[in-house]
């Protein structure tokens, strides 16, 4: 509110002095003097005072906008949904690619819009996280692209989704790690379309990680490697430690008999209502031999202990965002700005 | 007439730097109102989430190690006491001292489960505790602001009435310590 009545007032005076002084130039000035009648063809009337007045509360209202838009930018994060390929099909739509033709007679100008083909072809492959479409090969789509024809039904599928996390950019709080530890192992991401790798070194788990992915809404995350301390794995947490609120990450280190020696698992807002989760799937896994077996354990305990944390579980971090100067100041000229152009505007071209 | 035109934008004018000005500090004290309304049933909610916290896991060390209930009341006591850390950093020792004096069976396996038990309960409680203190820490902040302060204050919401609830359980000795600034001595 505080960024709507520091738009909205300065502008309304703007507004209201201008049309005050403008009015007062144009009384003063004596009947049939040349600079009355200059004026009277640039006079802004009192009808086009409220419309601007109007526009003041408008453009104060709009700007509250922005500064809301701004604030919830810094909480977007991204979530991945994991699913299967069920089914792939041509999908015709309205064309996109139109052009226009204008001719001029008697000095009006007509316009036609043409477009280049009576319809356009999306490539669709639904999945059961979402639906997506593989690009054109050409203009109109009408050529099979080769790598929709590549899709198989029952595949693995990821799509992203954004989703509000209030502690994405929290800098104070006791549920994320700030810190960076430099592991320098970042994050899976989608690729090719839909295609996303959950295991970062050990691909003898892969399939079955996918598989459990795939059916539980959840985003669990191996990352497996051999001869680190523990320095090494805590690092890895603490630079994914902004984990996504439907992850779990499980970061193992192997003996050379290719045994769990030792682990870190971590869930959203630093594992905060999954701490039985996280010790029992920690304290049980180690000496286990890493294999289909012992994910198959991991996955069940996920399935009776996984807890979701609602998605506006931290909501009061809204109440802490403060503006910037830079962009209150923004804010206020933009206004002033977008007013005294209109006065003017008005003044040279009668609206009202 | 070209003169009434001035009085009659002046008056328009003076009327929307009163009138808009007002109804959007209404519907900001309605927002803080709600907002001040949501964080005390929140905070009052985490302070309830620490005790379930102790509540559950009491539950869950019954059950592992099949404590009787007629034992139950003291079993809650020495887990409050453990999580709270009045026992130190080995708190879950105590537990395990409380099982053994009340001849509870308990074998290598029930041993580490217990162990596991104990270690994410006294991490849950730490984390309920640190999740009032956030929340606590807002309203505190939004409190002592100079609008949302304002607004908060005109809506009847003020730090001090859930100043007692946001207290989080910290030892005596950990409290002493900040008291007097006085870690203390370790004896070898």
């Amino acid at each position: 509110m505080f960024i709507f009545l520091v738009c909205f007032i300065p502008s309304l005076l703007v507004t209201l002095g201008l049309f005050i002084w403008h009015r007062y130039q144009y009384d003063k000035s004596g009947k049939g003097t040349n600079y009355r009648s200059y004026m009277k063809t640039q006079e802004v009337t009192l009808k086009e005072f409220l419309i601007s007045c109007g526009l003041t509360v408008i453009l104060a209202a709009v700007s509250l906008g922005i500064n809301n838009m701004v604030r919830d930018s810094g909480f977007i994060d991204t979530k991945y949904i994991h699913g299967v390929v069920t089914e792939k099909y041509k999908d015709s739509v309205s064309c996109e690619h139109s052009y226009q033709i204008c001719t001029t007679s008697n000095k009006t100008t007509t316009c036609t819009t043409y477009y280049e083909h009576f319809e356009d072809y999306d490539w669709v492959v639904k999945t059961t996280a979402g639906n997506l479409t593989i690009d054109r090969v050409d203009r109109q789509g009408s050529s099979t692209p080769p790598r929709w024809k590549s899709v198989v039904i029952g595949e693995y599928a990821t799509q992203a989704y954004n989703y509000m996390n209030y502690l994405k950019n929290d800098k104070h709080t006791l549920f994320k790690a700030n810190a960076s530890g430099g592991a320098g192992i970042p994050q899976p991401r989608i690729y090719d379309y839909y295609r996303f790798s959950p295991v970062i070194g050990f691909p003898e788990i892969e399939e079955q990680v996918k598989q459990y992915n795939s059916r539980s809404n959840l985003n669990v995350n191996y990352v497996v490697v051999t001869g680190k301390n523990r320095d090494f794995i805590d690092s890895i947490v603490k630079d994914w430690e902004g984990v996504d609120i439907n992850q779990i990450l499980i970061v193992i280190n192997l003996e050379k008999s290719n045994t769990v020696g030792y682990i870190r698992v971590a869930t959203y807002a630093n594992g905060y209502k999954n701490q039985y989760l996280i010790k029992d799937i920690e304290d049980s896994s180690i000496g286990k031999p890493v294999n289909n077996q012992l994910v198959t354990e991991h996955f069940s305990k996920i399935k009776s202990d996984f807890t979701r944390i609602p998605k506006d579980e931290f909501i009061e971090k809204k109440e802490e965002y403060r503006p910037s100067l830079g962009l209150i100041i923004f804010l206020v000229l933009l206004n002033l700005a977008v007013s005294i152009v209109t006065h003017i505007y008005m003044k040279r071209n009668p609206v009202a | 007439m070209k003169m009434s035109n001035i009085i009659i934008g002046f008056i328009v004018g003076v009327v929307m730097l009163l009138v808009v000005p007002a109804a959007s500090i209404g519907f900001s004290f309605i927002h803080y109102y709600d907002t001040g309304a949501a964080m005390v049933a929140n905070i009052e909610k985490y302070n309830e989430s620490s005790m379930n916290a102790k509540s559950t896991y009491t539950m869950k060390i019954k059950e592992a190690a099949k404590v009787p209930d007629m034992y139950i009341e003291d079993l809650r006591v020495v887990i409050s006491d453990t999580f709270e850390g009045r026992y130190g950093a080995d708190g879950s020792k105590a537990t395990f001292q409380w099982i053994q004096e009340n001849n509870i069976p308990v074998d290598a396996s029930l041993y580490t489960k217990l162990q596991t038990i104990i270690d994410a309960g006294r991490t849950e409680f730490q984390q309920s505790q640190d999740r009032k203190l956030e929340i606590c820490a807002t309203y505190k902040t939004l409190t002592n602001q100079l609008w949302s302060g304002f607004m908060l204050n005109l809506a009847g919401h003020n730090y001090e009435r859930v100043a007692d609830t946001c207290r989080i359980v910290v030892d005596t000795g950990t409290r002493e310590q900040f008291k007097t600034g006085i870690d203390s001595v370790t004896e070898f």
